[in-house]
């Protein structure tokens, strides 16, 4: 199975709270936001929200604008 | 004292933060002047940032005494954008957002019919919409009509650094709704660009790349908030009508060596 983490096809065993596959990437949730499949997921919700199959992933942070 | 979403500011200069040549750079362009409201972004989290990390910047802006206004620049459909807002709300702590739906990838012109439907959806779900327009005046009263009390209609392409292309436009949205509160932005090239918006009538300008790309970005910043300052004051003056015909300004009574002797309706002739 795979999903797409930022652009980049990512390979996952099975499906899994949203919390568990961003600890498993190692990525810390200081300072970002996540949508899967262009829809926002709050932060409440990041351990009620499955990862599944073909799921496209966002994760963003604060960066420079104008 | 600019008033936004019932807050008071006493600068009327909104600063973008990107392309300066160093964090270090950035924080002195906000400190020399004294801006109050710096515009931000999001971008995915490994994306490389030319020289510092996206936590130091976000580290060094929370540190400043600024408003944040999170941008959704980059979207190109009513669901990126009603989503990057959404995201930027939670990051950030704010419901201010400077709605931004591209439309053609040539000028980064906004698609008017997006961004009114993008704007809809977000004052419905408690955003402060900051939208990012064309001078258009019929999208401005569509927007209006959707709520948004604040417009922000570009001089010029986004750092293209051309200045007010079309006075005209702009002056027609401040006549048509003098009640809003209107800021330029996109295009601002120099400070004569600013004073020119002002003297518009305009509350205020976003400005980036003018301020980033120039030689010296803090002195730069400094001179921006001077002239929105200078711009305001002369529009709060009011400024003087202007006419074809010169007109002395020196008193024409009791002009030494005067003998009446010349017509002084003639053109040849100056006082």
């Amino acid at each position: 199975m795979h999903v797409t983490l930022n652009g980049i096809q990512e390979e996952f065993e099975k499906e899994m709270p949203l919390k568990d596959f961003l600890e498993s990437k190692n990525i810390q949730a200081s300072y970002l936001a996540v949508a899967v499949n262009c829809e926002f997921v709050p932060k409440s919700q990041y351990a009620q929200r499955f990862i599944k199959k073909g799921d496209d992933i966002e994760v963003v942070t604060p960066h420079p604008g104008g | 004292m600019l008033e936004i979403d019932g807050q008071q500011f006493k600068n009327r200069l909104l600063l973008g933060t990107s392309g300066y040549p160093s964090l270090e750079s950035l924080k002195t362009s906000i400190e020399y002047s004294k801006t109050e409201i710096v515009t931000v972004s999001l971008r995915r989290s490994e994306t490389a940032l030319g020289g510092y990390s996206p936590n130091s910047f976000w580290e060094t802006l929370k540190s400043l005494p600024v408003k944040v206004l999170p941008n959704t620049a980059g979207c190109h459909t009513i669901k990126e954008a009603v989503t990057t807002a959404q995201m930027a709300r939670e990051i950030f702590e704010t419901n201010w957002i400077k709605l931004e739906v591209t439309g053609d990838d040539y000028n980064l012109q906004p698609d008017p019919f997006q961004l009114v439907d993008a704007a809809r959806i977000l004052n419905e779900d408690g955003f402060k919409v900051f939208p990012y327009m064309t001078d258009d005046l019929v999208l401005a009263e569509k927007l209006v009509e959707i709520g948004c009390d604040i417009l922000m209609p570009w001089g010029s392409p986004i750092g293209s650094g051309q200045g007010l292309l079309n006075p005209y436009a702009l002056k027609t949205l401040r006549n048509r709704f003098k009640g809003l509160t209107l800021i330029v932005d996109a295009g601002i090239g120099t400070p004569s660009d600013a004073v020119k918006a002002m003297e518009l009538g305009y509350d205020a300008c976003l400005l980036n790349t003018a301020v980033a790309k120039s030689g010296q970005p803090a002195q730069m910043a400094k001179s921006f908030s001077l002239a929105l300052e200078a711009g305001r004051i002369a529009y709060e003056a009011g400024t003087m009508m202007k006419r074809d015909m010169a007109s002395a300004s020196t008193p024409i009574v009791g002009i030494p060596f005067w003998h009446g002797d010349y017509d002084d309706t003639s053109s040849s002739k100056t006082l």
